[in-house]
C-alpha cells in the first residue's frame, strides 16, 4: 500500500495540472490512508495530565502504539525528495475534555537553535475545522481551513533554558553597537521573535498553502523530550472550544488527524518536512 | 507560469506572478568609477538600521573590491555557476533565469550562505587583478586593476525573494520598494537562497529574515535615502524610474539609465531586473565588464567618456551628492545644472565650473599666515 500512494504522488508531482489532480485525488490519497488509524481511549485523568504534559509518563504505556510512514512534502514547491524522518509512531488518549496525540521519532541529533546554519526540530499535528470528507490534508484549501498545533524544539528550549543569542551558537561573537539596535519582528510582535515566551506550541489556522496564520495559544499544550537519538513530543488539545478556528472533537464520533516532522539538521523547515495525510482518528467513548 | 516583460534583457521571461508594474521604481544610479570604498555608505546603513543583537555581520549596504571582494562570499561566482551558460544575441539573452528551470522542488536558482560566508566584508579589498609589470610602476600607465562595487539591495522589479517565499511575506510597495513584512514572516531563509545578490538576511536573534528598506521614512519626505545622502564620494543619485517606453527626458534618471544608458543593471541575467543601475569602471577588461554589466557596456563608456561635450548629461551628472532632497525633473544652463523636487521647487543648483578663489597669504581679520607646510 505504501508504494503505491509513493505513485500516486509521483503522478501529482509530474502532472501539468498538479492542482487539477490534486484536488481530484485527495479523497483517493486520504482513502488509502485509511488502511489504518489511529484509536485514542478513554481514560480517567485528570485535567493536569494535560495541562503538565509528560512525554514519559506512566499512562502512555497502557496505549497502543501505531507506526505511520512519512512521506517527503514534495506536493508544493519548495520541497524535499528523500525523508528526513520515515516513521512516526503515535499513541493517542482523551478525557472528553482533552485529547492528547504522543509522536515518537528516531533523530540522531537534538536541534533546537535557528541561524543561517541551524533549523530546529519540530512536529505538528493536524485537524479539519469543517466537511472532513472536503478538506484537503495539504494546508486544508479555500472554505475548507484546518487547524495546526505546532511544536517547535528552540521554543521549548526558550523556556527551558534561555532565549536563543548569537553567543550561543557563535560565542567569539564581538560587537560595540547593540545600544542602537531595534528588534523589527519583536517591536511588531510577531510570534516567531517573542523573546519571553510562556508555551512551546502554537496554534496555527490555514486555508491552503501559504495562508498559515498565527493564533493566540489558549487551548493546547506541549512538550518533548529528547533522549538517545529519540525525539518524544506530546501536544494536547481542549476538544471544544469556543474558537471558530478549533476543531469541535467529541467522543464517540471520528476525526482525521495529519502529521508533519521536521528534522533540523537536514535543514528541514517550512515546506520541507516529512508528513502523513489524514489518518482517521478514533476518540472512543467511554466504557 | 505567468510570462514578463523585461527590458534589461530584451526578452520575455518566466515568473510565478502576472506582470505589475509598480506606478513608480525607486531607482539609484552609482558611479563605480568614483567610489573610493570610504564605505560611509556601509556605515550610514548599519548604525541607521542594523546595529542590533542578530545583525552583527549584516550589512544591507557593503562596498566590495572586485574581482577579489565578496560579501557574502564568493555570492556572485555561485550565482554565475547556478545560471549555467550566459549567452546574448544582440540586446536579447539567450541563456537562463534564475526562474526558468529551477532544479526539482525548487521555486528559484539559488544558494543559501553559511553563516561564516558574511565573516570578511572587507575580504579582497584593494586586491588586484594581474601583477605590475617590472618598472610599469615608475611609468605612468599599468594593466593591473581592481574597482570598487558598492551594493544594496536592488528593489527589482520581479524579485527573487518575493518569488520565492512560499508565505508570501514579501511584498512590493507601488513606489517599487521591496519589503519583507516583519509580522508575517517566519524565517524559512528561502528569500535568503533565492537573492541572486544575496540582500536578504537572516536575523537569527528575531528569527526572521531583514533586508534594505529603501529607507522609506525618508523616502516618503522626499529625502534620498542614508547611503546617498552620506556618500561623501558622491556617487550616487536615487530618484523614481519611470516605466520602459515612457522615459522622461528632464528625470535625470531616465536620462542616465533609459535614454543615455550609461548606466547598467548588475547581472541583468538574474532575470529580476534590478534598479541599482552602475555605470560601469572604465579601465577594466571589456570580457569582465560584458559578464558583470551585460552588452550595453562598451556604449556606456564611450558615452560616459564624452560626457564633457555633453552638457546635459553633464549637468544630470552634477546633481549627485549635492542634496539630500530627491530630484525628479532637471535643467541646466550655460552655468548651471538645476535640481527640483516632486512639487516643482527647486531643490539644488550646482554650477559646472567650481568658482576659484585665490586668497591672500595674511589673513588680515585673523592676524595670520596661511600656508601649506606645518
Ligand atoms: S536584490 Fe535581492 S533582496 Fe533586493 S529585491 Fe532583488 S531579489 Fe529581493
Ligand atoms: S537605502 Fe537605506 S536601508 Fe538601503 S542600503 Fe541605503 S541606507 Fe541602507
Amino acid at each position: 500500500m505504501q508504494n503505491f500512494k509513493c505513485i500516486v504522488i509521483t503522478l501529482l508531482r509530474t502532472s501539468r495540472s498538479k492542482f487539477y489532480v490534486l484536488s481530484s485525488m485527495f479523497f483517493f490519497l486520504s482513502s488509502l490512508a485509511m488502511a489504518q488509524e489511529i484509536r485514542a481511549p478513554h481514560v480517567v485523568l485528570g485535567n493536569s495530565f494535560f495541562e503538565k504534559l509528560n512525554p514519559n509518563a506512566a499512562e502512555w504505556n497502557q496505549i497502543s502504539e501505531q507506526i505511520i510512514q512519512m512521506l517527503p512534502q514534495n506536493i508544493t514547491t519548495p520541497s524535499i525528495f528523500k525523508t528526513t524522518v520515515s516513521q512516526l509512531k503515535v499513541k493517542a488518549l482523551h478525557n472528553n475534555k482533552w485529547v492528547a496525540a504522543r509522536l515518537e521519532w528516531e533523530d540522531k541529533t537534538r536541534d533546537a537553535n535557528v541561524s543561517l546554519d541551524h533549523a530546529s526540530d519540530a512536529c505538528a499535528i493536524q485537524f479539519p475545522l469543517k466537511e472532513m470528507d472536503k478538506t484537503s490534508p495539504f494546508m486544508g484549501g479555500k472554505d475548507f481551513p484546518v487547524e495546526i498545533i505546532h511544536w517547535k524544539a528552540i521554543w521549548q528550549q526558550d523556556i527551558e533554558d534561555h532565549y536563543q543569542t548569537v553567543k550561543d551558537l557563535y560565542p567569539n561573537t564581538y560587537f560595540e553597537t547593540y545600544q542602537f539596535g531595534i528588534q523589527a519582528a519583536t517591536q511588531v510582535k510577531n510570534p516567531i521573535s517573542e523573546p519571553a515566551r510562556k508555551t512551546p506550541v502554537e496554534e496555527l489556522v490555514a486555508a491552503g498553502f501559504g495562508t498559515l496564520t498565527h493564533q493566540s495559544v489558549e487551548d493546547s499544550f506541549a512538550w518533548g523530550s529528547w533522549e538517545n537519538g529519540k525525539w518524544t513530543v506530546v501536544l494536547a488539545h481542549k476538544m471544544t472550544t469556543r474558537d471558530p478556528n478549533d476543531p469541535v472533537l467529541k467522543a464517540g464520533k471520528n476525526s482525521l488527524i495529519a502529521f508533519a516532522i521536521w528534522e533540523g539538521s537536514s535543514k528541514n523547515v517550512g515546506a520541507r518536512k516529512n508528513y502523513a495525510p489524514w489518518i482517521p482518528l478514533v476518540l472512543e467513548a467511554k466504557k | 507560469m505567468p510570462k514578463v516583460k523585461n527590458w534589461q534583457i530584451g526578452r520575455e521571461m518566466e515568473y510565478p506572478y502576472e506582470d505589475k508594474r509598480p506606478k513608480k521604481q525607486v531607482a539609484y544610479v552609482f558611479d563605480t568609477n568614483k567610489c573610493i570604498a570610504c564605505q560611509t555608505c556601509s556605515s550610514a546603513c548599519k548604525t541607521t538600521w542594523t546595529s542590533g543583537p542578530g545583525q552583527e555581520s549584516m550589512f544591507w549596504n557593503n562596498t566590495e573590491t572586485k574581482p577579489y571582494g565578496f560579501y557574502p562570499k564568493a555570492w556572485d561566482v555561485k550565482l554565475l555557476k547556478n545560471l549555467g551558460e550566459q549567452t546574448w544575441e544582440g540586446d536579447t539573452y539567450t541563456g537562463k533565469t534564475v526562474f526558468e528551470e529551477p532544479p526539482a522542488g525548487e521555486r528559484i536558482k539559488g544558494h543559501l550562505p553559511a553563516y561564516e560566508d558574511y565573516a570578511n566584508p572587507n575580504v579582497g579589498e584593494d586586491e588586484v587583478f594581474g601583477l605590475i609589470e617590472k618598472g610599469a610602476f615608475f611609468g605612468s600607465v599599468h594593466n593591473a586593476w581592481m574597482f570598487y562595487l558598492t551594493r544594496i539591495c536592488n528593489h527589482c522589479t520581479y524579485p527573487a525573494c518575493l518569488a520565492a517565499c512560499p508565505r508570501k511575506a514579501i511584498y512590493k510597495r507601488d513606489d517599487g520598494i521591496v519589503l519583507v513584512d516583519q509580522t508575517r514572516c517566519r524565517g524559512y531563509k528561502e528569500c535568503v537562497k533565492a537573492c541572486p545578490y544575496k540582500k536578504v538576511f537572516f536575523n537569527m536573534v528575531t528569527r526572521t529574515s531583514e533586508k534594505c528598506i529603501a529607507c522609506y521614512p525618508l523616502l516618503e519626505k522626499g529625502e534620498q535615502p542614508r547611503c546617498v545622502q552620506t556618500c561623501i564620494g558622491k556617487i550616487r543619485l536615487m530618484s523614481w524610474l519611470s516605466k520602459p517606453g515612457e522615459a522622461k527626458e528632464d528625470n535625470p534618471l531616465d536620462y542616465i539609465v533609459l535614454i543615455k544608458k550609461v548606466a547598467l543593471p548588475l547581472y541583468p541575467q538574474s532575470g529580476t531586473e534590478p534598479n541599482v543601475y552602475y555605470i560601469p569602471p572604465v579601465h577594466v577588461p571589456r570580457e569582465f565588464l560584458l559578464q558583470m554589466f551585460g552588452p550595453g557596456v562598451d556604449e556606456a563608456i564611450q558615452t560616459y567618456k564624452a560626457v564633457r561635450s555633453d552638457p546635459k548629461l553633464l549637468a544630470a551628472f552634477l546633481l549627485f551628492g549635492n542634496t539630500s532632497k530627491i530630484i525628479t525633473r532637471f535643467a541646466y544652463n550655460e552655468k548651471e545644472a538645476i535640481g527640483f523636487n516632486e512639487k516643482g521647487e527647486e531643490v539644488v543648483r550646482v554650477p559646472f565650473t567650481e568658482p576659484f578663489f585665490e586668497r591672500e597669504m595674511f589673513d588680515a581679520k585673523l592676524q595670520v599666515y596661511r600656508h601649506n607646510t606645518a
